[in-house]
């Protein structure tokens, strides 16, 4: 994880949030947000419903006034506590949750609307809004309202929207939310893809963490209105600030182990049982020996043979992978095989770890 | 800088204000003035005189008896269409609105031509309504006028209050047809029920065209003919005096009747959801169940309705009375009668004043519904919702008292009446409309570039087409019918169509009256259907509910 | 000519001096046809023939508009009430169905005397007062539908046990003509007012107007009733099954006055239309709408030879009126 230090005036971020705060509905939604968006990455704001992703998103674009902090788009300022640029002069592209598609309106001239407002002549703003869609391979759409369009369809059209008004930054709501999952799969293909091109810098709110680390170049976890933690998609992973983060960016299961930080690897001692696995301690974790602390091992750092032993609780069949539930000594694991089950419930089976990481409480915010 | 941009914020909060305050309050409060001047003496009079009290007691029993009558039949209509699987859904929803594009006026009169003594079911088979002139006859016909607000209130509650998974829940766990009507049906929809009550009630007292035509004639009067009588027939002043008692009793009524269930009534949300490819069905299909069914709904709507216009056609054709109405006797004579002399005049200043009503009320309803958002205008909300409770021959009689020395004898009072009367019919789809607006279009324009009135203006207003389009249909549809406060507020130039065929049928020429009539529900239809269709259409297009 | 600019000049002169005094009208007893004005007309005459009297005045007099409020005579009141009191009439000239409603007004000081238009001396001494004159004649006479027996002959046959619940009389509140006809039968030796009681005893019925009594006779809501000669004759011409009976003692007469109101706001323009209803014009265009016409020079709808008419005491009834509605309604609204 490095911060990226702008060295040319190309690459000033795309976005700077400093010291965000906004309210809504008189809570205090956002509180001293911090986060920066380069002009070539995409970023993941992951976090649980409620947690402000979209409230961030509105004080971006421009919905919501903010009771604190500055928020910097392509480095001019354009909101501030006392003073905000309206949305209309901000330069995003943003794709909505439920879409927001004009019902009145067709494909082609929901996607022409952004070039409309720029002073293009309605011809201009067609031949461009066709090209966009052609890219996006919804051609054929251009003559439908959105009330005869699918979930997908709808998402590609608020896409092309979005990338009509070339905005130096694109907000996404929870892209995939109302998709299903072969749509999903290919909402994350485009995003990769477009992750070569330039200009494509992005901010996206999800609660999926799969999608997260799919589509993102880096990820913030959010909660209680500022960045828990900020890191690339295998920080997050391996890496997470505590145990919220732990359970928020995939699946996790916590041991009680004694761990001893030797390196790059941790000796463990679990029931008795010694095993040396790679991996880390957070950073207030990390003095020498530490007794019973809790230890992530997610389902894939878990393999089934090896010293330690347990017995199998549930198993889960989920078509690339079966995932088993053990009962150990040390506390509930999840270990996942890249086959067929072959293990029933109530069998007993050894099992070892490859990675881990110490958790340590989280700290309580001053 | 700031200062007049502060003020100008307030503008529309005062605005509205003042026009409330002038069409509704004002009036309303020297009417209480009036009558509490004239002391308990006055109200005495008034009210417990005999004949008096003997019309308020008379509007009280025909409300109960429409109501006993119209609210099980608007439920009964609203479960057939909203959750049965009945063949020609649509065409039934249409038909059960029906009666609403009639006057009402239209109803009382053409039901005495088809099914009173001499009528048409009286000549061809010897049929006839026994006491349809009198309270029986009103209260049957304004259960046709009024059911109609009872099957939208009752429907919009089945589509949220008792929505399909909650009585599919119930079937999959053991209760039959019948169980999940009384336990879990007819439960939850207690509100509506109560609401549609309440509104029913409220409907059938104010009523007067149905009164006038179907109980004055047999001696049984409600408090809106006395009241008419007393400002048209009588020269006496105390039965102006008399008649102001009435009009505060009527609003009292109203009020005790219509409070209660004002807020649930203020956003009945769509009626029509289907929610889903599976529709609102809750179980399998009965075939031969509902088609028995719809067709006794048919045959409510011909007798009701096509039946009467039947009948009133005949009338208006044949050219004596006492004649068989068959092709021979047939002429054009009564529709000359009709529109000879102040006819033509009217029709021009009814539909001038429906125009003018319905734009000046698409106006103040949009400017409510924008400044009951805001945080100040919150109880501008619940005043404009006062006019809804008005009954119409209390705002005329309040209007006399107010303004009666500028105003009165022109056509303004009639214009302010309308804005008085029909305030809530513009504001409330507004409002609702702008409640079921989805937040994200509006940022998703100001996002794409557009500012605040271009995003108002390509995407706000065509996305509330559809409700803007109603509710001015509305208003233009009841100012055309409106008979209750033309009455009693037109002078002789300032006639409305409605007055001049109520003057006709005073007259007795009953031809002419026919004619007329079926002019006026001719030319209404003709012209409120084509705004319905193009909402309809813009509805579909977009995808919103029927 | 000979003499040059000036007997040109003196002729000039002189057609100058002939036009001024034609332009200038004279002011005899006739009103002049006034070049423009308005007069507002408060009837309770029927539709058809106000509108034949009023275009022809108006093509008669280019540049005078009437303007017409029409309502039954109990309407007519009201509004000439609610007019009084909140300050003033507006009519120009009341054309009334019935001479009892007209004295009324004229004793509460609505009407204008002093002037007496050109025609009133052809009509009879009987259809006329001070301020005001009759326009034309309309009979009260019994209507009863074709086949009925046995068939009325006299007024008191509708109080007969045959007629029981079959008859129907019209409101005296509602319309001048009935008013006048319960003026003529109060009077009468063998009616009086008890007569109505007979009525009220047979069931007989009060409806609203004499038009919707033939109505009801016609479609069989009732037998018999009484109403106006006109509207019987013309229900039976335009084939309705219905006939008309001029009964004994007789067919009661009301004449329809037309005066003027004490403040007209254009009082030529409104002397003018009075003149022209009782021109001979007027009174042929009033005989072609159906009507018997005041003027006995010009000929109106065919009266049966046989018929007996009577005039009721008009003076006399005229002070009286208030109580006999009063009487009647005790009656009748119980």
């Amino acid at each position: 994880m490095r911060a990226g230090q702008p060295t040319s005036t190309e690459a000033v971020p795309a976005l700077r949030c400093r010291g965000v705060s906004a309210d809504y509905d008189e809570r205090r939604v956002l509180d001293g947000l911090d986060l920066d968006v380069g002009h070539d990455e995409v970023v993941a704001v992951l976090g649980p419903s409620g947690a402000g992703k979209t409230t961030l998103l509105y004080a971006i674009a421009g919905f919501l006034a903010l009771s604190a902090g500055e928020i910097r788009i392509a480095g001019r300022v354009v909101a501030t506590k006392d003073d905000a640029t309206p949305p209309e002069r901000r330069s995003v592209g943003m794709v909505f949750q439920h879409y927001a598609l004009w019902p009145h309106m067709t494909a082609l001239e929901i996607v022409a609307y952004p070039a409309r407002r720029t002073g293009a002549s309605r011809a201009e703003a067609r031949a461009s809004a066709m090209t966009l869609l052609e890219r996006l391979g919804i051609a054929g759409l251009a003559g439908r309202r959105p009330a005869e369009l699918s979930g997908g369809e709808q998402q590609r059209v608020g896409l092309a929207r979005a990338l009509n008004g070339d905005p130096k930054l694109h907000l996404f709501d929870e892209p995939t939310a109302h998709l299903d999952s072969a749509l999903r799969g290919v909402f994350r293909e485009e995003m990769a893809s477009r992750r070569r091109e330039t200009g494509v810098a992005s901010l996206v709110a999800t609660h999926d963490a799969a999608e997260a680390l799919a589509v993102s170049t880096r990820v913030a976890l959010l909660r209680d209105g500022a960045v828990a933690q900020l890191g690339s998609p295998r920080d997050v992973y391996e890496r997470p600030v505590d145990l919220w983060a732990a359970l928020l960016t995939g699946s996790a299961s916590t041991i009680t182990a004694h761990s001893e930080v030797v390196g790059d690897t941790l000796a463990l001692t679990i029931a008795g049982a010694h095993v040396v696995a790679a991996g880390g301690a957070v950073r207030s974790a990390r003095a020498g020996s530490l007794d019973s602390s809790a230890v992530l091992i997610r389902p894939d750092w878990a393999t089934l043979e090896g010293p330690l032993g347990g017995i199998v609780r549930v198993v889960r069949y989920e078509g690339p992978h079966t995932d088993y539930t053990l009962e150990t000594a040390a506390g509930s694991v999840i270990v996942r095989e890249l086959r067929a089950p072959r293990f029933e419930p109530g069998a007993r089976v050894g099992w070892s770890v490859q990675r881990a990481w110490v958790l340590a409480e989280p700290t309580p915010r001053p | 800088m700031t200062d007049a941009l502060d003020r100008a914020r307030h503008l529309p909060l005062a605005v509205s204000l003042v026009i409330l305050t002038g069409v509704v309050l004002i009036p309303l409060g020297r009417l209480g003035a009036e009558v509490v001047g004239g002391g308990w003496a006055s109200i005495d009079r008034a009210l417990f005189d005999r004949d008096a009290g003997r019309a308020v007691l008379h509007t009280v029993l025909v409300a109960a008896g429409t109501t006993a009558l119209a609210l099980p039949l608007g439920t009964a209509l609203a479960l057939l269409t909203e959750r049965s699987a009945v063949p020609a859904r649509s065409m039934l929803r249409f038909g059960i609105l029906l009666p609403l594009l009639v006057p009402a006026f239209v109803l009382g009169f053409s039901w005495g031509q088809a099914y009173g003594p001499s009528g048409l079911t009286d000549d061809l088979a010897s049929l006839a309504v026994p006491g349809l002139f009198g309270p029986i006859g009103i209260v049957l016909v304004q259960t046709v006028d009024t059911a109609p607000l009872a099957y939208l209130i009752i429907a919009a509650g089945l589509a949220t209050r008792s929505e399909p998974d909650l009585e599919r829940a119930a079937r999959a766990s053991g209760a039959s047809r019948l169980d999940v009507l009384r336990s879990i049906t007819l439960p939850l929809l207690r509100g509506p029920l109560v609401a549609a009550g309440a509104v029913l009630f409220a409907a059938s007292m104010e009523a007067f065209a149905v009164p006038v035509v179907l109980g004055v004639p047999a001696g049984f009067g409600t408090m809106t003919t006395r009241m008419y009588q007393a400002l048209q027939r009588s020269a006496e002043p105390a039965a102006f005096g008399e008649a102001i008692v009435l009009a505060l009793t009527l609003v009292v009524l109203a009020a005790i009747v219509l409070a209660p269930v004002e807020r649930s009534l203020r956003h009945p949300g769509s009626a029509t959801r289907t929610g889903g490819p599976e529709g609102s069905s809750v179980g399998p299909p009965r075939r031969s169940g509902t088609v028995l069914l719809a067709g006794a709904a048919t045959v409510y709507l011909l007798l009701g309705v096509g039946v009467p216009l039947m009948a009133m056609v005949l009338t208006a054709l044949t050219k004596a009375a006492g004649l068989a109405p068959i092709p021979a006797n047939w002429a054009l004579t009564h529709f000359a009668d009709a529109l000879r002399g102040s006819a033509i005049g009217a029709l021009g200043r009814s539909a001038a004043l429906a125009v003018a009503a319905g734009f000046a009320l698409l106006a103040l309803g949009g400017l409510v519904s924008w400044v009951e958002r805001r945080p100040m205008g919150r109880s501008l909300g619940s005043l404009v919702s006062l006019t809804f409770m008005l009954p119409g021959s209390a705002v005329a009689i309040a209007l006399i008292v107010a303004y009666g020395r500028w105003l009165g004898d022109t056509i303004a009072i009639i214009f302010i009446a309308y804005l008085a009367k029909f305030w809530t019919l513009a504001h409330r789809p507004l409002s609702g409309a702008l409640d079921r607006l989805p937040p994200d279009l509006e940022r998703a324009s100001r996002a794409s570039g557009a500012g605040r009135l271009t995003a108002l203006r390509t995407i706000t207003m065509p996305v509330l087409a559809p409700a803007i389009i109603g509710a001015f249909a509305l208003v233009f549809l009841f100012s055309l019918h409106e008979l209750t406060m033309s009455s009693l507020l037109a002078a002789p130039d300032t006639q409305t169509l409605a007055v001049v065929t109520l003057n006709l049928q005073q007259l007795g020429d009953r031809g002419a009256t026919a004619a007329l009539a079926l002019l006026v529900t001719v030319a209404t239809v003709g012209a409120t259907a084509p705004l319905l269709v193009v909402r309809h259409v813009m509805q579909r297009r977009m995808g919103q509910g029927a | 000519m000979r003499d040059g600019p000036h007997v040109l000049g003196r002729r000039a002169i002189a057609v100058v001096v002939l036009v001024v005094a034609v332009a200038c009208g004279d002011d005899g007893g006739a009103a002049g046809a006034p070049e423009t004005g308005s007069v507002r007309l408060y009837t309770s005459v029927s539709e058809e023939t106000v509108d034949a009297v009023v275009s022809a005045f108006e093509s008669n007099n280019p540049g005078v508009q009437v303007e017409v409020f029409r309502a039954a005579t109990g309407d007519l009141n009201a509004r000439i009430a609610s007019e009084e009191r909140s300050g003033g009439i507006e009519a120009d000239v009341i054309w009334a169905s019935d001479p009892l409603s007209m004295q009324a007004w004229d004793e509460q000081g609505l009407l204008s005397h002093g002037w007496t238009p050109d025609g009133a001396s052809e009509v009879a001494d009987p259809f006329k007062s001070e301020a005001f004159w009759g326009t034309r004649l309309l009979y009260m006479v019994i209507v009863h539908r074709k086949g009925v027996e046995p068939v009325p002959s006299s007024w008191r046959d509708l109080a007969a046990l045959e007629y029981r619940g079959l008859v129907e009389i019209p409101d005296p509140g509602f319309a001048g003509s009935a008013l006048a006809m319960l003026g003529y039968l109060a009077d009468e030796p063998s009616y009086g007012i008890d007569f109505y009681r007979d009525l009220k005893a047979n069931g007989a019925r009060q409806v609203a107007s004499p038009d919707d009594i033939v109505t009801d006779v016609a479609e069989g809501r009732a037998d018999a009733g009484i109403t106006l000669e006109f509207s019987g004759r013309t229900a039976a011409e335009a084939g309705s099954p219905v006939e008309v009976v001029w009964p004994e003692p007789g067919a009661v007469s009301i004449y329809s006055p037309i005066g003027i109101t004490a403040s007209p706001s254009d009082e030529e323009a409104a002397r003018s239309f009075v003149e022209s209803v009782l021109s001979v014009e007027g009174q042929e265009t009033i005989a072609a709408t159906g009507w018997a016409p005041i003027l006995p020079s010009v000929e109106g709808p065919p009266v049966p030879p046989d018929a007996t008419i009577v005039n009721p005491d008009w003076a006399g009834l005229f002070s009286r009126q208030s109580d006999l509605l009063e009487e009647y309604r005790s009656i009748f609204e119980g």
